[in-house]
């Protein structure tokens, strides 16, 4: 049995109570009148309760203070130093040669400020075809397309942009991990292409996984199609279109999509967008994964040879997350978490059972 | 700490890094950090943009420390900042436009929402559904007083409106939040 209220001035003053807006003689007097009415006494708990009950803090708060801190510090100072005041041009005038000086300045940023490691571009090549962003394990990347796409590039991972991209169509090839932040474009769907695999959306938020042939897309918003096109042992199709596409599955938001290198589609019904997403933060989340199935992807996130021969340590648990770091970080986190020794040669790092 | 509590401890800061204290820029940065990241979050979605924002503010901050003037809080000022400049990357990126109602109407009538059947839901999670329903307008209001802590008065400076307009968007949000959650309550 609920209570109803059907007056707005006893719902102003519920309100007030509730967001910490009321004065003391206000609290006094919404305290009184709820004294006289267990119905409202009730109203009034659930209002606090819908106030107050919040959920578990996602992947994308908190983060590295510090680093920000530092990043402030250091722009400031050189803004300093350069006393002169350039008058700003939309960046849209110059696309496409800020195009390459983005991206460049985008993963210069990242690099200098973060671990100590020497400072190396993504490789970006042009070809009279196309344009192609590598990045390195270890190394991630955003990308802003002509049309005002945004891609996040993750670690290990190609992306390639035809040159015409943008104008009668919209596709993308990828091997590896990226995040698609695209532009609504009602008449040109957006397509990324990955191991054989197609998925198109018109304008959304989602991730596509393929660093091998079996292919994990995860949709944060909006809807994207999936579809396998028919035969992926010939990774170096055309990009212009799947002809055939065997079987297609439309993925909603929250949801996702799995490829089998056999080329059959599927819900995922274990999708997590938040992990597929968390790259994009800087983050690896582990969320339970043990190990053995972490070491490819821990591999290519610090760019290390990780081995595992125990296969009882290989099956241990991994929980919560890890930031884009240093290997010795990693190493402390693992000794830290797992009854291991660890042991590091370079790239290469031994875990074996204490 | 209570609203006035912390323009108090803010204003310190200002004082301060008016006086060329870069110190204090970093001591106010962080106290304001994890807020202003989620806050910009809700308008850009990229997580390194949203840090960008971040910079830009505080390095403006701090250029124009001698000139700026803050008129109502702290947090009103930085609030105002970081969602300024998220809404003119959106007009920049040509996103679908949710914000742009600046005008001082009141918001009509807000509707219950239906939700969707699913057993397991958790009332945090039903809440953040029901939340993410409200009209853009009302949603804006109602994060910034629920999440973000400000006080209506800090909500009406921000984004340019009477006080009586957050109030009354505040009064019908939760209405409506209610009356479609009374199930989980």
């Amino acid at each position: 049995m609920t209570p109803h209220t059907d007056s707005s001035s006893d719902w102003a003053q519920i309100t007030r109570y509730v967001s910490g807006e009321a004065t003391p003689d206000e609290r006094q007097s919404l305290e009184q009148w709820v004294r006289h009415n267990p119905g409202r006494q009730a109203l009034l708990e659930q209002a606090n309760r819908l106030w107050t009950t919040r959920p578990q803090p996602t992947y994308a708060e908190a983060g590295d203070v510090d680093h920000q801190i530092a990043r402030l510090s250091a722009r400031i100072r050189s803004t300093r130093e350069t006393e002169l005041r350039v008058p700003r041009t939309p960046w849209r005038v110059w696309a496409p040669v800020a195009l390459a000086c983005t991206v460049l300045l985008l993963v210069a940023g990242d690099r200098l400020l973060r671990s100590g490691k020497p400072y190396v571009p993504i490789r970006s090549v042009a070809t009279s075809e196309y344009k192609v962003y590598t990045t390195r394990p270890g190394q991630r990347a955003t990308v802003e397309l002509i049309d005002g796409t945004r891609v996040h590039i993750n670690v290990g991972s190609t992306l390639e942009v035809p040159r015409n991209f943008g104008h009668s169509s919209r596709t993308v090839r990828l091997l590896g991990h990226a995040a698609f932040d695209v532009s609504a474009r009602n008449n040109t769907p957006f397509i990324v292409d990955a191991a054989g695999t197609q998925t198109t959306v018109l304008g959304t938020e989602f991730s596509v996984r393929a660093y091998t042939s079996d292919v994990r897309v995860a949709v944060r918003s909006g809807k994207v199609s999936v579809g396998a096109c028919g035969g992926l042992s010939a990774p170096r199709q055309p990009m212009d279109g799947c002809q055939s596409q065997s079987s297609r599955v439309t993925v909603a938001a929250r949801g996702g999509a799995l490829v089998t290198p056999a080329g059959n589609v599927s819900h995922d019904t274990r999708a997590d967008v938040a992990r597929d997403l968390a790259f994009t933060s800087g983050r690896l989340l582990l969320n339970g994964a043990s190990l053995g199935e972490m070491i490819d992807d821990l591999n290519r996130w610090y760019d290390a040879d990780i081995r595992v021969t125990d296969k009882a340590v290989r099956e241990l648990r991994l929980g919560g997350w890890l930031s884009s770091g240093d290997l010795e970080e990693f190493m402390q986190y693992l000794t830290g978490a797992l009854p291991v020794r660890v042991q590091r040669e370079g790239r290469v790092v031994i875990v074996s059972p204490l | 700490m209570t609203g006035s509590e912390r323009d108090i401890r803010d204003r310190t800061w200002i004082v301060r890094l008016q006086a060329g204290d870069e110190s204090a820029l970093g001591e106010l940065f962080r106290a304001y950090y994890s807020e202003l990241v989620s806050f910009a979050r809700r308008y850009v979605s990229s997580p390194d943009l949203a840090l960008d924002v971040l910079q830009d503010v505080f390095t403006g901050l701090w250029l124009q420390r001698q000139d700026v003037r803050i008129t109502a809080t702290v947090a009103s000022y930085l609030y105002g900042a970081v969602r300024h400049r998220c809404l003119n990357i959106r007009r920049h990126e040509r996103l679908a436009e949710r914000w742009v109602v600046e005008q001082e109407s009141i918001m009509a009538e807000i509707p219950s929402v239906v939700l969707p059947n699913v057993d397991t839901l958790e009332l945090s999670e039903a809440i953040e559904y029901a939340v993410s329903q409200l009209p853009p307008r009302a949603q804006e209001i109602f994060r910034m007083c629920r999440e973000n802590g400000l006080s209506h008065q800090e909500v009406a400076t921000t984004l340019g409106i009477s006080v009586n307009a957050v109030a009354v968007t505040m009064t019908r949000a939760l209405r409506a939040l209610h009356e479609s959650l009374r199930d989980w309550l």
